[in-house]
C-alpha cells in the first residue's frame, strides 16, 4: 500500500523508467547474468572457455570505443544488404513472371525445390573457386540463397491464390494481363513473398556468419573465428551477443512493421510465433 | 441440405481407372524428370560455350564419373553416413529437450511469458555463431556439430509445440477436467496429443535448419562428412567432387524431407490437426 | 463504353440463351470424368428474373460459371444477345457462392474495382462504391477489410461489388444464404427494386423455395446430379405486391408447389436423411 502511494508521488520520468526496468521478462535475463557473474567463484573452467561477465563487458566496451565492432558490423551488414537486395529483387521478379504461366511454373518448381535443398551454405566452396577469398563468395552465396528462397515462396504464394479471385476480377472487366498481375497476382502472392523475404533474410544472416568465418577476411564471422583461433573467448562471446542483438533489431524494425502493414492487416496471416 | 456422397456420382470410364492411374503416375514422373534433363543440358551447353576449365566449371560427364569414383571407394557412403548420424543425433537432442520444455512452459503460462524475451534472444543468435565458442569447449568434431544442430532445432520445435498447445480448444481441457482428470492426466491425454501436430511441424522445420547447419558446421569444424568433403575437395582443386557433394546434399535432403518428414507431418496434422493443412 | 454513373443509370438486360450445355469435371488424380451437369437448355429473355432451384451438387454453380464464361462447357453453347460467350466479361457479373472478395483490398476498393476497371477515376469509383454499400445497408464498412466482416456482410459486399460493375446479366449464386432473415428480406426487396430500375437480366441460384417464389419471374427446378431441367414454373404474381402482407398466402402457395417439385428432384437417399434430421 505504502509503496504504491510513494510511486504515485514519484516524478513521471522515474515512473516510466521503473516500468520499463521492472518488466517481468527481464527477470530470467537477470538470473542468467547473475549466474554467469558468480560462476567463476564456483567453477574452475579456463577463462578462454567461459570468459567472465566482466571480461566480456569490458571487451564489448573496448570494441565499441575503438570502433572495431562497428567496423566489422558495417562490413557484414553492407554485404548483407547488397546481396539481399539483389537476390530478393530477382527472386520476386522471376517468381511473378513464372507464376503467370501455369506450364512454366510446373516446369520450374522441381528445379527451384532442388536448388533450395542444396543448402545455401553448400555453395561456399564453389563460390570460393569462382571468386577467390573476400567479399565475392559472401555476396554470391547470400544472393544465391535469398534468390531461391524468395523465388520458391513467391511461387508457393501464387499457387495458393484461390482461382475464384482471378474469376472475380475477370468478371468485373479485368481482362488484361497487367490488370490480373496488379490486382490479384502480386497482392495475393504477398503472403508468400513476405514469408520468403523473412526466411530469406534469416538464412542470409546465418549464411553471412558462416561464409565470413570460412571465406572472408573481415566482418563479424571472421572476427569471431579469428578470436577462437587465438583462444580469445571474450571476443567470441561479444560477437555472439552482437549477432543476437542485431537480428532482434532487424526483426523488430524491419520485418514486423512490413508484415503488420500488409498481410496481417489483410487477415491473410494467422497465428503468432514466439 | 444434405450433400451427395461423391461415391454415388456417375463416372465416365470407371473401368479404365487403373490404367488411368498408371498414366497419371507416369506423366507426373515425366513432369519431374524433364526439368532436370533440361538443367543438365543447359549445364553441358553453357560449359561448352563458356569454355572454362574443369576446375572452374566441371562438366556433367566428369561429375558423373566422379560420382562413380566416390561411390566405388566408399567415400561417399561413409561420409553420408557420418553426416546423417550427426544430423540425426542433433535433431533428436534438440527435439528431446524442446518438447518437455514446451510442455512445462505451457503449464505455467505466466512463467512462459517471463521466459519469452530470453528465449527470443537466444533464438536470434545464429547457431553457427556459437561454433567458435563450441570449438573452444570441445575442439573439432562430433560434439560441436551435434550441438549446433541441436541448438538450431530446439527453437522451432519449442515455438511450434507451444503454438500447437495454444490451439487446443479450451473446451477439450475443460471436458477432461469435468471427467475428473488431474493436471498430469490433462497433460497426458489432452496437451501431449494435442501438441503433436505442432511438434511435428516444428521438427520438420528444425530438421531443415539442422541440415543446413550440419553442412556449415562440417565445413568449419570437422574432418569428415559431406560438408568437409565439398570444402576439402576445393582446396585440393577437385571441384568436380565439390559439385558431386552438393548434388548429394540436395538429393539427400529432398529424399529425407519428401519421403519421411512431409508424409509424417501430413499424417499427424491431418489426423489431429484442427486448422492447418500440411504443405 | 465506360459504364460509369449513378445507381439509376440503365445497363438494360441482355437475352440469354443456353443450348444443350453439358459439363464433365476431370478429376485431378486418376483423370476420370465426373458428369456434373446434364444437357441443359434455357432461354432467358432480356430483363427476366430467373431463379434456379435444385438439390445440392446438381450443378447450379457449374452452370452459372459456364454462363459467366469462366468454365468452358464440355458440350453446348451459351450466347448473350445472340453473341456466343467465349470468356468472362463485365457484361456478365457474378456474385460468387464463396464471396471471392479480394482480402487485400478494403471493402470500398473491392466494390470500386468494377468502375475502376471500366475507366472511372478513383474518386468517381469510390463514390459509386459508397452508393452501393449504402444500398446493401453497410455504409460504414467501406474502410474495413473483408476478414473483419461477418459472413453475411461479406455476402452483401460481394453483391454490391457485382452491382457496381453494372452488368447486363447478373449471375447470383445463393447470394443471401448467409444473411439473417430480416436483412435477407430487406436485401431481396432492394434487389427487386434495383432490377426493376435497371432491367438487368438475372439468373439467381437459391436453395429456398420461398426466396424463389418472392423474386422470380420464372423458376427452373433442376434434377439431382447431373442436373437437368426438371420443371419450369412461371410466377405470375406482379412483383410490386409480392412483399406485401396481403400477398403472403399467394407467395406461400407458389412456394408450396415449388417445394413439391423440389422433393421429386431430390435423390431418394438424401431425402431420407433430410427427413431424419428434420
Ligand atoms: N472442380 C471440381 N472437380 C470435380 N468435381 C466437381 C468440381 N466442382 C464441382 N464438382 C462436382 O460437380 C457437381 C456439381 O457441382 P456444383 O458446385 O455445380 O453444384 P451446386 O448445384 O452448385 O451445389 P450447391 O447447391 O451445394 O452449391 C457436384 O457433384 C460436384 O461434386
Ligand atoms: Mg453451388
Amino acid at each position: 500500500m505504502s509503496s504504491r502511494f510513494r510511486r504515485g508521488r514519484a516524478p513521471l520520468v522515474w515512473r516510466v523508467c521503473l516500468r520499463t526496468v521492472l518488466r517481468p521478462g527481464l527477470v530470467p535475463v537477470a538470473v542468467v547474468l547473475a549466474v554467469w557473474a558468480v560462476l567463476p567463484y564456483f567453477d574452475h573452467l579456463p577463462v578462454y572457455k567461459l570468459p567472465h561477465l566482466t571480461q566480456v563487458a569490458s571487451e564489448l566496451w573496448h570494441l565499441a570505443v575503438s570502433g572495431t565492432i562497428f567496423g566489422a558490423l558495417g562490413d557484414s551488414l553492407s554485404r548483407l544488404v547488397i546481396a539481399f537486395v539483389i537476390g530478393a529483387t530477382l527472386g520476386v521478379a522471376l517468381g511473378v513472371a513464372v507464376a503467370l504461366s501455369r506450364a512454366l511454373n510446373d516446369f520450374l518448381m522441381p528445379l527451384v525445390a532442388f536448388f533450395n535443398a542444396i543448402a545455401g551454405i553448400a555453395w561456399i566452396p564453389l563460390a570460393i573457386v569462382w571468386f577467390g577469398f573476400g567479399s565475392g563468395p559472401v555476396l554470391f552465396v547470400i544472393a544465391n540463397n535469398v534468390f531461391f528462397i524468395v523465388l520458391y515462396n513467391t511461387l508457393l504464394g501464387a499457387e495458393g491464390i484461390p482461382r475464384v479471385m482471378y474469376d472475380a476480377v475477370r468478371t468485373l472487366g479485368g481482362d488484361r494481363r497487367r490488370t490480373i498481375v496488379r490486382e490479384v497476382l502480386v497482392p495475393g502472392a504477398m503472403v508468400g513473398v513476405l514469408g520468403g523475404l523473412r526466411t530469406g533474410l534469416a538464412f542470409a544472416w546465418r549464411a553471412l556468419v558462416a561464409v565470413e568465418m570460412i571465406a572472408a577476411s573481415n566482418g563479424l564471422g571472421f572476427m569471431s573465428i579469428q578470436a577462437s583461433r587465438v583462444f580469445d573467448g571474450s571476443t567470441v562471446v561479444s560477437v555472439i551477443l552482437v549477432i543476437g542483438v542485431v537480428w532482434i533489431l532487424m526483426d523488430r524494425l524491419l520485418l514486423r512493421p512490413v508484415e503488420a502493414l500488409t498481410v496481417r492487416r489483410w487477415g491473410m496471416m494467422g497465428g503468432a510465433d514466439l | 441440405m444434405v450433400g451427395l456422397d461423391t461415391a454415388t456420382l456417375p463416372r465416365v470410364g470407371a473401368g479404365r481407372s487403373r490404367s488411368a492411374w498408371f498414366w497419371a503416375r507416369a506423366s507426373s514422373l515425366v513432369k519431374l524428370t524433364v526439368p532436370f534433363v533440361f538443367l543438365v543440358a543447359v549445364w553441358q551447353m553453357s560449359a561448352l560455350v563458356l569454355g572454362l576449365s574443369n576446375y572452374l566449371y566441371p562438366r556433367p560427364a566428369l561429375v558423373l564419373r566422379t560420382f562413380g569414383v566416390l561411390v566405388a571407394h566408399g567415400v561417399l557412403l561413409s561420409y553420408t553416413e557420418t553426416s546423417m548420424w550427426r544430423w540425426f543425433v542433433g535433431v533428436g537432442v534438440g527435439t528431446g529437450v524442446a518438447i518437455p520444455v514446451a510442455l512445462a512452459l505451457s503449464f505455467y503460462r505466466p512463467f512462459a511469458r517471463m521466459m519469452f524475451p530470453l528465449i527470443n534472444f537466444f533464438t536470434a543468435i545464429v547457431e553457427l555463431a556459437w561454433i567458435p565458442l563450441f570449438v573452444l569447449w570441445f575442439g573439432y568434431g562430433f560434439k560441436v556439430i551435434v550441438l549446433s544442430i541441436a541448438y538450431v532445432t530446439f527453437f522451432p520445435v519449442l515455438a511450434n509445440t507451444m503454438s500447437g498447445i495454444g490451439q487446443i480448444p479450451k473446451a477439450s481441457v475443460q471436458a477432461a477436467q469435468t471427467l475428473g482428470a488431474n493436471r498430469w492426466q490433462v497433460a497426458l491425454h489432452v496437451l501431449l496429443p494435442g501438441s503433436l501436430p505442432g511438434s511435428v511441424t516444428g521438427v520438420r522445420t528444425g530438421a531443415g535448419y539442422g541440415f543446413r547447419s550440419l553442412i556449415g558446421a562440417e565445413m568449419i569444424a570437422a574432418q569428415s562428412g559431406l560438408g568437409y568433403m565439398i570444402f576439402e575437395s576445393r582446396a585440393n582443386q577437385l571441384t568436380q567432387r565439390t559439385v558431386a557433394g552438393m548434388i548429394t546434399i540436395g538429393v539427400l535432403w529432398l529424399l529425407v524431407d519428401r519421403l519421411y518428414l512431409r508424409p509424417i507431418e501430413k499424417a499427424t496434422v491431418e489426423r489431429w490437426g484442427l486448422l492447418r493443412r500440411a504443405r | 463504353m465506360p459504364v460509369v454513373g449513378s445507381v439509376a443509370a440503365k445497363p438494360a438486360g441482355g437475352s440469354l440463351e443456353v443450348n444443350d450445355v453439358c459439363h464433365e469435371y476431370v478429376r485431378a488424380g486418376d483423370k476420370t470424368a465426373v458428369i456434373a451437369l446434364g444437357p441443359v437448355s434455357l432461354q432467358v429473355s432480356a430483363g427476366e428474373f430467373l431463379c434456379l432451384l435444385g438439390p445440392s451438387g446438381c450443378g447450379k454453380s457449374t452452370l452459372l460459371m459456364i454462363i459467366a464464361g469462366l468454365l468452358p462447357p464440355t458440350r453446348g453453347t451459351v450466347a448473350v444477345d445472340a453473341v456466343p460467350v467465349t470468356g468472362p466479361s463485365r457484361e456478365r457479373g457474378v456474385v460468387f457462392q464463396d464471396y471471392a472478395l479480394l482480402p487485400w483490398k478494403t471493402v470500398r476498393s473491392n466494390v470500386a474495382l468494377g468502375p475502376r476497371l471500366a475507366g472511372a477515376s478513383r474518386r468517381e469509383a469510390n463514390q459509386i462504391a459508397d452508393e452501393y454499400l449504402e444500398l446493401v445497408g453497410m455504409p460504414q464498412a467501406g474502410d474495413r477489410y473483408p476478414h473483419e466482416l461477418s459472413g453475411g456482410m461479406r455476402q452483401r459486399a460481394a453483391v454490391a461489388r457485382t452491382l457496381a460493375a453494372k452488368p447486363k446479366v447478373l449471375l447470383m449464386d445463393e447470394p443471401f444464404a448467409a444473411v439473417d432473415a430480416q436483412t435477407r428480406g430487406v436485401l431481396q426487396e432492394e434487389l427487386v427494386g434495383i432490377w426493376a430500375r435497371t432491367a438487368q437480366t438475372v439468373v439467381f441460384v437459391t436453395h429456398s423455395v420461398e426466396e424463389a417464389a418472392l423474386l422470380a419471374d420464372r423458376v427452373v427446378v433442376m434434377s439431382s446430379a447431373p442436373g437437368r431441367v426438371q420443371e419450369e414454373f412461371p410466377v405470375t404474381l406482379p412483383h410490386q405486391v409480392r412483399f406485401s402482407r396481403e400477398s403472403a398466402p399467394r407467395v406461400a402457395e407458389v412456394a408450396a408447389s415449388l417445394l413439391a417439385s423440389v422433393r421429386v428432384a431430390q435423390p431418394r437417399q438424401s431425402r431420407q436423411v433430410a427427413s431424419w434430421s428434420g
